[in-house]
């Protein structure tokens, strides 16, 4: 072994003594800050891979849209379904309607479903609570759980819906009649932007209630393989009439997408500042190290250790601190991470809070997504930080003259 | 006559100061040979550690020459230098200088690790190093357990651990007791005699100066 990294380990590991001081608490520094780095980006992923596949299940991955109502729905998505990439397509309608029950009304974002019984784009019965998806026809809805709730909604509720189409009608002086329509099921997704506030029926339905005759607003395709969305995104708008585009749920939900990163990106950069604290403190330490060592350091030299020979003696500790704190960082993290249910539902028993947790973000289990790009990435920044940490009592070690050094008091 | 180990011709060192060069050694002469005992001797400041550390190059002189087993060593690289230094010479300061992350054996094989690889017949050796020096039972022992005479002990051990062929002693009683002082002098001295290693020694003491074969005295930047 070479002198410098046997003097390096020494002065981590010294004779008789499992660890310094100054190693363990700079190794607990940098394992605390790979830990946390690995915790909060693997959940952050494990969310946003929720979030991402709750979108992708209630979205569809690619949706055909014109920039007004457009007819041949159904043959287009029937062309479109020959595309051998593709699962599934149909067309739909949506818009915004006026809900009451009772006294209690809401504003609920209606949109079409395929009651029909081939592949679905959207797979209703997955996230059906209560009802089934084949009894919807068109005197009736499915109802999202939110708004159930929120209205007071069960299964055989009659509902009035009004619709936009029935408020051009009244400036023609004509009578507002709401149209009576059966609750048959209710869903949850787990998306709390689609449960809190909608409601699903058949496209004939919505075709009547918007007046759209046989036009639709889109169609919805679901395909086998998500990560081929944007290649076949391209190839249909190749093959689509002007004024006609496919657009993938990447693009659709841009806006929500660039917040969930930004988000990840924020959390990345909070718990990066542990591991910056972490080498400030390997770095004091050093160089405490290399003052306290300075006649230590002389003798070195005159022994026969050259400048570059006494820098790594000091900057490999930087190093070691690196690899053995981002090692147990990542085995602690991978641990808590492992364990991390049977935590959560502990921290809720001692704080009473089990119910508000499955509440408030619909989990019972907290998701988890491992990115190996994550992985480098923290690995590589634990240290390279940790090094550079070792590099400025190094220098400060290698600069010494040996003269001035063994006169040193 | 041998050849001399080590050879200075006009040595000269000035130190800067506010009002000037402060001129330490001037035209210093010096030589010893294989197996040769000197002292050096001077009052505080007179620049006997400056000596040593021109001598040793681990500081460079202002002028002069400097030879080591007959070759120049002024124009070398620093590596070329250590790692002669390294072989021709052995340590003992005043401080000790003990690695405290290290025991009494880990102390004395440092010197041969920073030489290159290190075997079981160089453990062997240093363990019969420290036992000649009185230490064999505090072979596992950490500087900070050893008393002064044992630290003092450790490093002469550690100065012979690469066969030097020059011992450089800077006050190495300067910190110990007069008994303990006694003690390790009559140690590096026997230690230098049979191994058959040549002795710088920079002291105060008239009384170790008097048993080195020749002794040197500085005053006014001179030998």
């Amino acid at each position: 072994m070479p002198w410098p990294l046997y003097l390096a380990l020494k002065q981590l590991f010294p004779t008789g003594k499992r660890c310094s001081f100054y190693a363990a608490t700079s190794v607990v520094g940098v394992m605390l800050g790979v830990m946390v780095l690995i915790i909060v980006q693997s959940v952050m992923n494990g969310f946003g891979h929720e979030i991402r596949s709750k979108i992708v299940d209630v979205n569809s991955h690619i949706r055909i849209e014109a920039n007004q109502v457009f007819s041949g729905g159904e043959m287009l998505a029937e062309q479109v379904s020959q595309e051998p990439e593709v699962a599934a397509a149909s067309p739909y309608a949506q818009g915004m309607v006026m809900l009451q029950y009772g006294a209690h009304p809401a504003f609920p974002i209606i949109r079409s479903v395929d009651t029909s019984a081939g592949p679905q784009v959207l797979d209703i019965d997955e996230y059906l609570m209560m009802g089934q998806l084949s009894d919807l026809d068109d005197e009736s809805l499915i109802v999202s759980s939110g708004l159930a709730n929120s209205l007071g909604i069960a299964l055989g509720s009659v509902v009035d819906v009004y619709t936009p189409l029935m408020l051009e009608r009244m400036k023609e002086d004509e009578i507002l009649l709401p149209r009576e329509l059966e609750v048959v099921g209710v869903f949850e997704t787990g998306w709390n932007q689609v449960d809190a506030n909608t409601v699903l029926c058949t496209l004939s339905l919505m075709q009547e209630l918007y007046g759209l005759d046989e036009g639709v607003h889109g169609v919805a395709i679901r395909l086998h393989d998500e990560d081929k969305v944007v290649a076949v995104a391209d190839k249909l708008n190749a093959m689509l009439p002007p004024g006609v585009n496919a657009h993938t749920w990447m693009e659709l939900d841009r806006d929500f997408l660039f917040i969930l990163g930004l988000e990840k990106s924020m959390m990345f950069f909070i718990m990066l500042f542990i591991l910056l604290v972490a080498s400030f403190s390997i770095a004091s330490s050093l160089m405490i190290a290399v003052l306290r060592k300075t006649r230590e350091i002389g003798l070195l030299s005159a022994m026969g250790g050259t400048p570059r020979q006494i820098a790594a003696a000091f900057g490999l500790q930087g190093f070691i601190i690196g690899v053995i704190g981002t090692t147990l960082g990542v085995l602690g993290g991978l641990l808590l991470l492992y364990y991390r249910n049977e935590i959560i539902h502990l921290f809720a028993r001692i704080t009473n809070s089990e119910a508000a947790l499955l509440r408030y973000y619909q989990f019972s289990n907290l998701p988890v997504y491992y990115s190996w790009v994550d992985f480098v990435l923290i690995i590589s920044l634990a240290m390279v930080v940790s090094t550079l940490a070792g590099v400025f009592p190094a220098w400060r070690a290698s600069r010494l003259k040996p003269s001035k050094a063994l006169r040193s008091e | 006559m041998n050849d001399p180990l080590l050879e200075a011709r006009s040595l000269a060192k000035a130190f800067p100061s506010p009002e000037g060069p402060i001129t330490v050694l001037s035209q210093v002469d010096f030589s010893i040979s294989a197996q040769e005992s000197v002292s050096i001797r001077g009052e505080s400041g007179a620049g006997k550690s400056t000596l040593l550390y021109l001598l040793t190059l681990l500081e460079a002189p202002d002028s002069g020459e400097l030879l080591w087993r007959g070759e120049p060593v002024l124009n070398k690289s620093i590596r070329a230098v250590n790692r002669l230094r390294a072989k021709l010479l052995g340590f003992v300061f005043q401080s000790f200088y003990l690695m405290p992350e290290l025991n009494a054996l880990e102390n004395v094989l440092i010197a041969k690790r920073m030489l290159g690889g290190l075997s079981s017949a160089d453990k062997t050796k240093a363990e019969g190093l420290l036992k000649r020096v009185g230490l064999e039972k505090r072979l596992n022992a950490l500087p900070t357990t050893l008393s002064g005479g044992e630290r003092q002990r450790v490093a002469i051990a550690r100065a012979l651990m690469n066969n030097p062929d020059i011992i450089v002693a800077d006050e190495p009683t300067g910190n110990l007791d007069e008994h303990t002082a006694e003690q390790v002098m009559d140690m590096l001295l026997g230690l230098c005699k049979e191994e058959g290693t040549a002795l710088i020694l920079v002291t105060h003491n008239p009384s170790f100066a008097s048993c080195t074969n020749r002794q040197l005295f500085l005053q006014h930047g001179a030998l």
